[in-house]
């Protein structure tokens, strides 16, 4: 118990600790601003479950809407769960470090599970525990839905755990064939990013239309149907459901039972048998690669450091998912973005505003992917030294990164203005235009990202060689971002009615370049200088 | 500057002048080098001794232009590190001591990338590569990804990297740690070719048998300062390398 308890107070200081400025003052304002932020996104959560419940009450699909949710809640538990137990517990940087000492890997174990569990159990609080309470008031559940609701919740938590440490050994197997797959790899988050954005952003579209027209708009009586059927199917979380509202409350109760103790016992057996060995090879087999049989070749000193940039983020699926993903699905997302603004403005201001919308939905998205030049010097971790013994000058190495980051950016917005005028969201005209804007705007934030790097880099890499905790300034871009995409998208609503849409697409332009010129000088004045006081010790 | 230095600095014989080198870091209350003063002459091996903490990995960053540095001047070739650093630069190949690379490049993707950047032609570079990953052993490996390499190849990679361009300066920082013998030989032969086409060499090393029977000269940095510098060719010298650095930096750990 000892060994277990210094282990998570260490586990916990590894990830917590030593994070304050050192000034009172920004600490306070820190968590205050991160409080309203999310004390904002809560309210939002919990208003949307509330009309995500009503719509589904209203058509006698309360039922459906628990299974579906404690469905969608073990699916998301579960997957995060084994990227966790994967990430935490098989290839924690300190493993190597703690086998060295004399503490059982029963304890090692132990105390990593300890602080997954403690994460399960705020998602469960905060997450789970407000819908099924929205649910039961909504539904007017009896004391029985009240009394089972911990047993389910302690479920919720139990099922996932065991079932991610059942499945992570094999998805880390399989991820080792895949790891040098780069382009499949790829193609495949894309796929999934774009396919899950789209259904995320169906649904949204379903509740809006409810709550604009409160007709049956979402579901047609094709869909209700299967739906219900599907529901029936959907095991253990049915159990689960049935358990809370009486339906076949004992049978459920038990089946839930065994389930939930099946798998449990099945994970706890196979970490007894296999957890040591497991993270032995990994240590052991950390050093998995690829071969490629290349010729030598020369290029410009441009050329080559522009390719091993794209490489260093091609080969990493961490860096990969982040930029190239979120680039190649951008379209995607802009389009549905574009299709569910279009709906909720119609019927407000008119279909007028849809230009401006489409902008700062552009926007976002640039925010989203720019946001990774904000780590382009952090990036370089260990290997920063590199980048001051070259003979090339700090600013053509800034420059080159510039625009490798420039040139996926604008590839992923001029696909966008393409595929919102394919769908004729936006004239051809129009949709460039906002590319144009978005693009100078682009250059703005990619130029103001990189300048925060350069004057405050940090170089917290993990084994892998990869940034291992988030960058200050990337959330910095993220929210100056954000910021300019509002009052682009606000500018623009007002200034279509007062000035019409060209003109105020015009003003935007102009002070786009503005921003532009004004970021990019801040970057370059100053640059060599600032880069050269840059050092790791 | 003082016209003494400009007249070291454009006499061809020395590759590295340091004058009144003075480096602090961000915060630190005290001189990590302290008014470091040396010049290398061209062809000659020079060791450079410490106890860990000594400086001896600070003046290497400064020498490579990794740190920049408070006071003094530094010139390879005749080109200052702060003026002319480009030129500087393109004139040392550096071997650090944590043979850092990008690990997802392929040993033959990271050594055409340094190459690229130091604007080494294909026939050189191709000639280059060959003898020192034959030299080195380690040609089986050049197409693999460098993130399975062992720490002695990876080590060996930052070799051929640093040697690409046919450096004048050749800098390494504890360049035999981690290498198996026949790689430290091979090390050491390279480091005699090397000087004998007429470059320079400069490494810092807790080994001070090695630096006894290799260097030409060597330098014994304690606390950031330069408390004896020694020529090995001079008789008994060699022999007593290791008594004249133990009572340096024990003197001054005592005091």
């Amino acid at each position: 118990m000892k060994e277990f308890l210094t282990l998570f107070r260490l586990e916990m200081k590894s990830r917590y600790g030593a994070r304050g400025t050192g000034k009172p003052f920004l600490t306070v304002l820190k968590v205050f601003v991160a409080l309203v932020l999310v004390g904002l996104v809560y309210a939002a959560y919990i208003f949307g479950v509330k009309q995500l419940v009503s719509m589904f009450y209203l058509y006698g699909m309360g039922n459906e809407f628990l299974i579906l949710f404690i469905a969608f809640s073990l699916l998301i538990l579960t997957l995060f769960g084994i990227s966790s137990v994967i990430k935490n517990l098989f290839r924690s940087g300190d493993n190597e470090l703690l086998m060295r000492f004399p503490v059982s890997p029963q304890a090692v174990f132990a105390s990593k599970i300890s602080v997954f569990i403690l994460y399960q159990i705020i998602f469960t609080l905060f997450i789970e525990l407000p819908v099924f309470i929205i649910f039961g008031m909504t539904t007017g559940q009896g004391w029985t839905y009240y009394a089972l609701l911990p047993v389910v919740l302690v479920f919720c938590i139990l099922l996932p755990l065991s079932v991610a440490n059942l499945l992570a050994i094999p998805v880390m197997q399989i991820g080792a064939r895949l790891k040098n797959m780069f382009t499949l790899t790829l193609i495949v988050s894309v796929a999934m990013v774009a396919a899950g954005f789209a259904i995320y952003m169906s649904v949204i579209q379903g509740v809006v239309n409810y709550m604009k027209e409160e007709a049956m708009s979402f579901f047609s009586r094709e869909t209700m149907g299967i739906v219900s059927e599907a529901a029936k199917y959907i095991y253990p979380s049915n159990w689960f459901a049935y358990m809370l509202i009486g339906e076949w409350r004992v049978g459920a109760s038990l089946l839930s039972l065994l389930v939930v103790a099946i798998f449990a016992t099945g994970a706890f057996f196979l970490n007894k048998k296999w957890y040591l060995p497991t993270i032995l090879r990994d240590i052991e087999g950390n050093g998995t690669t690829f071969t490629i049989v290349t010729k030598n070749k020369k290029r410009s000193a441009t050329r080559a450091t522009f390719r091993r940039e794209f490489l260093d983020i091609f080969r990493s699926s961490n860096y990969s998912f982040q930029y190239l993903c979120m680039a190649v699905a951008a379209p995607v997302m802009v389009y549905n973005c574009n299709k569910l603004a279009a709906t909720m403005g119609e019927n407000t201001i008119g279909a007028v505003i849809v230009p401006a919308l489409a902008l700062m939905v552009m926007l976002i998205f640039c925010a989203i992917i720019l946001s990774f030049a904000a780590s382009s010097v952090s990036r370089e971790g260990d290997n920063f030294y590199l980048t001051k013994i070259v003979p090339v000058s700090y600013r053509t190495q800034v420059l080159i990164k510039i625009a490798l980051y420039m040139a996926v950016s604008t590839a992923s917005l001029l696909v966008t203005a393409l595929v919102m005028f394919l769908t004729k969201q936006l004239s051809a005209a129009y949709a460039f235009s906002a590319a144009g804007i978005a693009i100078l705007v682009s250059i703005a934030v990619t130029a103001f990202a990189v300048r925060l790097d350069t004057t405050r880099p940090q170089f917290a890499v993990g084994g892998d060689g990869e940034l291992s905790v988030g960058n200050v300034s990337t959330f910095v871009v993220l929210f100056v971002g954000f910021a300019i995409s509002v009052v682009y998208g606000l500018f623009g609503m007002v200034g279509i009615f007062l000035w019409g849409l060209t003109k105020t697409f015009l003003i935007l332009a102009g002070v786009s370049l503005l921003l532009a010129v004004a970021a990019v000088l801040w970057l370059m004045i100053g640059l060599d200088k600032r880069y050269e006081r840059i050092s790791q010790r | 500057m003082s016209e003494s230095i400009e007249k070291i600095a454009n006499d061809e014989e020395y590759l590295l002048v340091i004058r009144h080198l003075k480096k602090r870091y961000l915060n630190a209350n005290r001189y990590s080098i302290n008014d470091l003063t040396l010049e290398l002459k061209a062809g000659e091996i020079f060791g450079f001794l410490g106890q860990n903490g000594a400086g001896k990995s600070t003046t290497i960053k400064c020498i490579t232009g990794i740190h920049p540095y408070d006071e003094g001047e530094i010139k390879i070739c005749g080109h200052d590190m702060k003026t002319d650093s480009i030129e500087a630069k393109k004139n040392i190949g550096y071997v650090p001591d944590n043979h850092s690379v990008y690990e997802k490049l392929t040993g033959r993707e990271y050594i055409n990338y340094i190459a690229d950047l130091y604007d080494v032609s294909l026939e050189d570079r191709e000639a280059r590569m060959e003898r020192y990953l034959k030299m080195f052993k380690i040609s089986f490996a050049v197409d693999r990804q460098i993130k399975g390499y062992s720490h002695g190849m990876k080590q060996k990679i930052c070799i051929i990297a640093a040697l690409i361009h046919n450096p004048r300066l050749w800098v390494l920082d504890e360049p035999m740690v981690g290498l198996d013998p026949q790689s430290m030989f091979d090390i050491i032969d390279e480091m005699k070719a090397h000087t004998a086409a007429g470059n320079t060499v400069f490494f810092s090393s807790h080994n001070i048998d090695l630096v006894s029977k290799l260097c030409d000269r060597v330098a014994i940095i304690h606390d950031g300062e330069l408390k004896r510098l020694i020529d090995l060719h001079e008789e008994g010298n060699r022999e007593s390398l290791e008594q004249v650095f133990r009572s340096l930096t024990m003197a001054e750990n005592k005091a």
